[in-house]
């Protein structure tokens, strides 16, 4: 199986309709999954391990149930990558830390276990920027993910992995997570659709907790029609998760092909007012001039209560994650600091030996906001903050169907050039609102700038993944930028 | 209001993190920044909001008491020092 193109930059679905109608095979193709990450990894380094012979057992054993007639799922037999910080038992969730990294996983996430469930092939555990915390996957323990796109720039993060095996054609899907736009933001750097859900819709258990009111898993694939169809494999109530909603799944593909005629789109002024590069706002607004002709009704909006946003979540995030990462103390898992003769020396220099300087600020942002003579200061203030935003939302989706920005102000920066975290912190400017009110969010490709994509987000209110969708799958019957391949894949042919 | 590097040490310690003098000084600059734009939000007034503690209404489910027999956790396999019925750690002085 060589013939170019590479099949895994194919759509995802045809793939598997390659494969129930027999034309290849699922260890084929992963196969040619695993063949491409030989290639390419030397290059982009996006694998922190490749399940290898996991993979060809679980293709193999998809192949024998179609020889067999079974009813497969419409993914079954598709190669998939998985972001370090969920579980599956017997494998390795590093959290690309060191504190995890030699952590055996006992259980297996409800998220993977569901794409297992419905056939689809785990090839790997993708790199991330540590415990979920960064917007480049620099903050890795263990190595640097460069884009496929340009190798000295960025892959995005904190799910820089799972955007850059998918962008280099390793696989056409990859599970993800967003506290603040940890999907949406490699997605936009890699030229990529990445969904956050809408908070509750997707299982959180087995994913390792970062904020554990703003966490969510979500899909990474070339285009919506696949993402939809991912999203709908992984959602639904899980017992094992109270935040998850007890609410029946959607067809998240039921309005595929509908048309916008009239279908109204907000923009926020405060996320358009200060793009500092300006091709980003020249795909942005060429974006919105093809959705104006299929009939969308375009219109800015004030939403006041972004000013705030980064602040906000830049208060909440750290003092969750300050909650739960008190875990990782060297006692019944994880690295443990083998010098100390006392216990509470043992978790002060096991946890700061062992986590990078990334999360040791933020445990210490946590600590700090949630201490006493502090709290009131800061951490209320956030949560009332939450409330406004909230407010800002509900008050925008009474005039607008769905709000559009770019995803993030500029396209994805060289490795090595943030060096200032607050500078790092404000690339998700645009995303983060949307983790606070809870609601579904989509980074599309929409163009270049400099020659790096740029990410066009879609914002729905909550439960309105379809209409996200339909938004999304409109733009790309009326674009190919979701076609595009970067050279590095190109010239693997 | 201005952090210190005390801050910094206090909040540590009740973090259980050590952290080097070199990291303080490190941190230090880069903590007063990121606090620093946090002061925007005192210039809203929040006095008659209700704080947002979860992103969706939910009530706690419940489930029937029934005992459910678990797969091998890997204990030992993960523990940094397992006896075989509890995890070994040093003493607490």
């Amino acid at each position: 199986m060589s013939s170019s193109p590479n099949p895994m930059t194919l759509s995802a679905l045809t793939l598997a309709k390659q494969i129930a109608s027999g034309k290849v095979s699922s260890v084929q193709l992963v196969e040619q999954a695993l063949a491409t990450i030989d290639a390419v990894e030397p290059k982009v380094n996006a694998y922190n391990e490749v399940l290898r012979d996991f993979a060809l057992e679980k293709a193999a054993a998809v192949d024998a149930k179609l020889k067999k007639g079974e009813p497969v799922s419409p993914l079954a037999g598709v190669p998939i990558s998985i972001k370090d910080n969920m579980n599956l038992r017997g494998f390795k969730t590093t959290c690309s830390s060191k504190i995890l990294e030699n952590f055996v996983s006992p259980y297996t996430a409800t998220a993977v276990s569901r794409v297992l469930d419905h056939d689809l092939v785990p090839v790997g555990k993708v790199n991330m920027d540590e415990f979920a915390m960064g917007s480049s996957t620099e903050n890795s323990a263990f190595k640097k993910t460069s884009n496929p796109w340009k190798l000295s720039a960025a892959p995005g993060g904190s799910s820089g992995g799972s955007a850059a095996s998918v962008a280099a054609a390793t696989v056409p899907l990859s599970l993800g997570s967003d506290t603040g736009g940890s999907i949406r933001q490699p997605a936009s750097f890699c030229g990529l659709v990445g969904v956050k859900p809408t908070y509750g819709r997707v299982s959180r258990y087995g994913l390792v907790a970062f904020a554990s009111s703003l966490d969510q898993i979500g899909p990474f694939a070339r285009n919506v029609d696949d993402a939809a169809a991912l999203l709908g494999v992984i959602s639904g109530y899980d017992p094992h998760d109270s935040t998850s909603l007890n609410i029946p799944v959607p067809n998240y593909s039921a309005l595929l092909g509908r048309d916008i005629k009239g279908l109204r789109i907000g923009i926020p002024n405060q996320l358009v007012n200060d793009i500092t590069e300006s091709g980003v706002a020249e795909a942005f607004y060429a974006a919105l001039d093809h959705l104006k002709n299929a009939g969308a009704i375009v219109d800015t909006v004030d939403m006041n209560s972004f000013d705030h946003g980064l602040a906000t979540y830049y208060i909440l995030a750290p003092a969750e994650a300050s909650a739960n990462l008190s875990r990782f103390d060297g006692v019944r898992y994880g690295y443990r600091d083998k010098t100390a003769d006392n216990l509470r020396d043992m978790f002060k220099k096991s946890r700061g030996h062992g986590f990078g300087s990334e999360v040791k600020r933020r445990i210490i942002i946590g600590t700090y906001v949630l201490s006493s003579g502090y709290y009131d200061a800061y951490y209320l203030k956030a949560q009332k903050m939450r409330t406004i935003v909230r407010d800002d939302f509900n008050r925008a989706f009474s005039r607008f169907d769905v709000l559009l920005s770019p995803t993030a102000p500029t396209t994805a920066f060289d490795l090595g050039s943030m060096e200032d975290p607050l500078t790092m912190y404000k690339s998700d400017v645009a995303t983060i609102p949307v983790n606070l009110a809870g609601l579904p969010g989509m980074s599309i490709p929409c163009g270049y700038s400099n020659g790096m994509p740029v990410g066009l987000q879609v914002i729905a209110p909550s439960f309105k993944e379809d209409v996200m969708f339909q938004v999304g799958h409109a733009y790309q019957q009326l674009t190919s930028f979701h076609h595009d391949i970067p050279s590095l894949v190109k010239e693997l042919a | 209001m201005s952090l210190s590097k005390d801050d910094i040490t206090h909040v540590a310690n009740l973090a259980h993190l050590e952290v080097s003098e070199d990291e303080k000084d490190a941190y230090l600059g880069q903590l007063q920044s990121i606090f620093g734009h946090m002061e925007t939000l005192n210039s809203i007034d929040l006095s008659d909001v209700k704080p947002t503690t979860h992103s969706i209404d939910v009530a706690t489910p419940l489930r029937d008491d029934v005992v459910v027999v678990q797969d091998d956790l890997f204990l030992a396999q993960n523990a940094p020092d397992w006896d075989g019925q509890g995890f070994r750690v040093p003493k607490i002085r």
